[in-house]
Order: structure tokens, then C-alpha cells, then sequence
């Protein structure tokens, strides 16, 4: 079981290597892409747990 | 003198180009279709219960919108022969990966749920326990896929896809006003004028249009079809067939709703279907039969696109193509995934009207960030080649992508804060 555990994190850090790179050309307009998704994310995560906490209090 | 060889030679042209589709169908019509889900089947028929054929305008629209998106997945498969999942890790790193593979299996585990909700309430207007309706349709689907061949595997799932054109017959069995339609459905207008209940029944409509494991299954399936460059064009055809056919069934749900059930309160269609039965039998029948299909197609995609999506970046072997034996932790993943959404329904007392909407909300954090990492990684000239988009397809695809992303964040935020509009 712990073996196996191991391995499930030992392949984990293998992808995380495997992809540690964007390999998509880092454009001006990609950049901004993924900065703009990052706010809206946040945003959104932010609602949720506004909600959430609402919802317990 | 030449007509009769040159019309033969037409016609043989014809059958050819007919087999070669035939050949390459699949991806774009089971995807589409599939997308009629058990919760799209509700929208249609909650849609045309409250406004008649009033909406069917606003349907057609989703044609163009569906085709674009889900054409892009075609394009990008075949060329980097890589699934969605795949592409997002390789092209923006293991934080965006992480990020879209772990929404993704919430999103469609929720889904999946859904759709068992929706079978399971479908066969129970015939008396079937939802026990045994979740026992056989894991069976069923174990049955589908086990045979090694993503052949068969397709070939069943359109099967599924034609039983869910039951709701055309259905509608002409309801005798519509043709002059109603054309008059009420086809001008484009608001019914009441532009309100709250209106905002949230087009934003439910294109919510369940497109969906987030749309585009990872359409793009995984192109790939494990083996689909190639020269296949495009049929991959396009096949997309834009199963958009128009996606829309004609649900055009027919609310024909059939918009006919005998307007002004009923309707909250989802096992009770549409209940409620047909009562005016007639078999349209009832026909109503509660095609949910059922519907779910069942939903499952089938919905738990493949997650079982794809692992063994691309797990490195597993991941084709339908291949055995349990060769594809051990590929089928795991897919009947865990499905026994567990399953066992869910059957949990007495379990939230499940919470789960159907926290579906929505978990679904808007996941859309926008596939379709934006769509578009980027269509414009990646070092792996796309050719088959980058134009600036024309940058223009429509993003307007596209920028009106589903706002519409669908504001239908979450109407499902998190129902006031917010009113």
C-alpha cells in the first residue's frame, strides 16, 4: 500500500517535470490570456467561499 | 446523349463521398448529441413549457456557436494528435494541467451524477427501481466498452444517438400549429420583454449547449479514431451535422412542451413526461424514453472524456482500442467513476437537487479556461502549422468564446446568488 502510494507520488513529480515548461510560444497576447484567467478565477473562488461562509453563518 | 453517364457518374460520386463519411462519422455527431444530456432535456422541455415556441429563434442561433467551438477540438486532435488535457499541460505547464484535469474530474463526476439522476426518474414513471436502472446501466455501459474496439464502442453509441430523434415523431404526434411556430419561434423577439426569468432561461440554454467535457471528449475521440489531416474537412461535416441535429431535438422538445404544456409548472422533464402522459400516452412515453437515452448517452461520453483525460497524462494506455488487460487503470478509472455517481442516486436523502446546481457553478470555472487555452493553443503556429486559425476564425471563435464565457459566469452567479437579478 505504501508502495504504491510512492509510486502515485513519484509519477506525480515525473509529470510535474515532464510539463515544468510551457512550450506554447509566451506571446504578449498569451501572457495577458493567462494573467486576465488567473483575476477571473480568483473572482470567482472568491464568490464561492463568500457564499459558502454565508451560507454556515 | 451524355446525360445518363454523366448523371451516373454524379451519383457514383455522390455514394462515394457517402461511404467515405460514414467511415469517418462519429466524434462530431455522438459528441453533439450526447450533448442533448439529461439535464439538456430538462432545459428544452422547462423552456418550452414557460414560453411556448417563443425561444426556438434563440435555439437555431447555438447552431453556428456549437459548430465553432467544438470544430477547433477537431482541428487541434488531429494535428497534435493529442487529447485536450494533453495539449493544456504541454502547452501551458503543469499548473494550468493540474488545474483543468482536477475540474474537469469534479465537473464530470457531478455530471455523471446528473445523468443518472435523470435515468434513474425517466424509468421510474414505468415502474423500474432506481436500484436496478443504476445496476443495468453500469452493465449496459460495461458491455459497451469492454469489447476492445472504439469501432463498436462508436457504432453503439449512434445507435443511442438515433433513438434520441424519438422527440420528432413525439412532436408531430402533439399536431403544432405550423403557422405558431413559424410565426412565434422563428422571429427573433423576447416573450414578456427582456427580464430576470428570461436572462436565466437563455444563459440555462446555452449553458447546456456547451459544456466543458465537450471539448475534451471530441478532442480525445478524433485522436483515438485516428483521424488525419485529410480528414478534416469530413470532421468538420460531422461536427456541423451534429450541431444542426443537436438543435433540431431540442427545436422538437419544446415543440412538443411549447404545445401541450405551456403555462404548466414544469421543473424538470421526468416531470414534462408525466404530465404528456396525462394528455397523451405516448408522447409521455416518448418524453421519458428519450431522457433515459439522453442520460445514458451523457454517461457514456461524459465518463470516457474523464478516462481519456487521466491516461493522456498518466502515461496509461488509453484506447478504447485496447483490452482491460492492455488498458487495466483506463477502465478503472471508468467504472469507478461511473459505479460511484451511480451509487450516489441511490443514497437515501442525498442532496441531489445541491449537486445539480453545484454542477453549474463548478462548470463555469472550468468552461472559460478551456475555451480560452483552446483558442490560444489553435494560434500556436509551431505545432498547428496550417491548421492555425485565420483572423477571421480568431474573430469569430473569440466573440464566441467571449460571449459564452460572460453568459455562462453570469448563470452561475444566478445559480450562486438566485436575487442577484431579480
Amino acid at each position: 500500500m505504501a508502495g504504491n502510494f510512492q509510486q502515485f507520488i513519484q509519477k506525480i513529480r515525473d509529470i510535474n517535470q515532464r510539463y515544468s515548461e510551457p512550450h506554447i510560444e509566451m506571446s504578449a497576447a498569451v501572457r495577458f490570456s493567462l494573467l486576465a484567467l488567473r483575476f477571473y478565477l480568483l473572482f470567482l473562488v472568491s464568490l464561492m467561499v463568500y457564499k459558502f461562509v454565508t451560507m454556515l453563518g | 446523349m451524355h446525360l445518363i453517364p454523366s448523371l451516373y457518374y454524379k451519383f457514383r460520386k455522390f455514394a462515394k463521398a457517402v461511404q467515405l463519411y460514414l467511415v469517418i462519422a462519429g466524434p462530431g455527431l455522438v459528441v453533439m448529441i450526447a450533448d442533448n444530456d439529461a439535464g439538456g432535456i430538462t432545459t428544452y422541455a422547462t423552456t418550452g413549457a414557460k414560453y411556448g415556441y417563443h425561444l426556438i429563434w434563440f435555439l437555431l442561433l447555438l447552431i453556428p456557436i456549437a459548430y465553432y467551438v467544438q470544430e477547433m477540438t477537431v482541428r487541434l486532435g488531429v494535428v497534435t494528435k493529442r487529447g485536450h488535457a494533453e495539449a493544456i499541460f504541454d502547452g501551458f505547464g503543469a499548473f494550468w494541467g493540474w488545474f483543468s484535469l482536477i475540474d474537469l474530474m469534479i465537473v464530470d463526476w457531478l455530471t455523471l451524477v446528473t445523468e443518472f439522476i435523470g435515468m434513474t426518474s425517466a424509468l421510474q414513471i414505468f415502474g423500474i427501481s432506481p436500484w436496478v436502472t443504476v445496476t443495468g446501466v453500469v452493465i449496459l455501459m460495461g458491455m459497451i466498452v469492454i469489447n476492445g474496439r472504439y469501432w463498436t464502442w462508436e457504432k453503439i453509441a449512434m445507435l443511442f444517438c438515433a433513438l434520441n430523434l424519438i422527440y420528432i415523431p413525439g412532436a408531430f404526434m402533439v399536431h403544432p400549429s405550423l403557422e405558431s411556430i413559424l410565426r412565434d419561434g422563428f422571429v427573433p423577439h423576447f416573450p414578456g420583454g427582456f427580464n430576470s426569468d428570461l436572462f436565466f432561461f437563455l444563459m440555462a440554454n446555452i449553458g447546456t449547449t456547451i459544456a466543458p467535457w465537450m471539448l475534451f471528449f471530441q478532442q480525445s475521440s478524433v485522436v483515438d479514431k485516428g483521424l488525419q489531416e485529410k480528414d478534416i474537412p469530413w470532421g468538420r461535416f460531422d461536427t456541423l451535422l451534429g450541431s444542426a441535429l443537436t438543435v433540431a431535438v431540442a427545436v422538437f422538445i419544446i415543440i412538443v412542451t411549447g404545445s401541450v404544456l405551456q403555462g404548466v409548472e414544469v421543473e424538470s422533464a421526468s416531470q414534462a413526461a408525466e404530465h404528456l402522459m396525462q394528455t397523451n400516452h405516448w408522447v409521455g412515453t416518448f418524453m421519458a424514453i428519450g431522457l433515459f437515452d439522453a442520460g445514458l448517452l451523457g454517461a457514456i461520453c461524459i465518463s470516457l472524456a474523464t478516462s481519456w483525460a487521466f491516461g493522456e497524462i498518466f502515461g496509461w494506455a488509453h484506447s478504447l482500442n485496447q483490452n482491460i488487460k492492455e488498458a487495466p487503470w483506463f477502465y478503472a478509472s471508468y467504472f469507478l467513476t461511473l459505479i460511484t455517481a451511480g451509487l450516489v442516486v441511490l443514497i437515501p436523502g442525498a442532496p441531489l437537487v445541491l449537486i445539480t446546481l453545484f454542477v453549474q457553478v463548478v462548470a463555469v470555472t472550468l468552461l472559460p479556461a478551456a475555451l480560452v487555452f483552446l483558442i490560444l493553443l489553435l494560434n500556436d503556429k509551431k505545432h498547428m502549422g496550417d491548421y492555425c486559425n485565420t483572423t477571421m476564425e480568431n474573430w469569430v471563435g473569440g466573440i464566441i468564446v467571449f460571449i459564452i464565457v460572460v453568459l455562462s459566469s453570469l448563470y452561475g452567479l444566478s445559480v450562486l446568488f438566485p436575487n442577484m437579478f431579480q
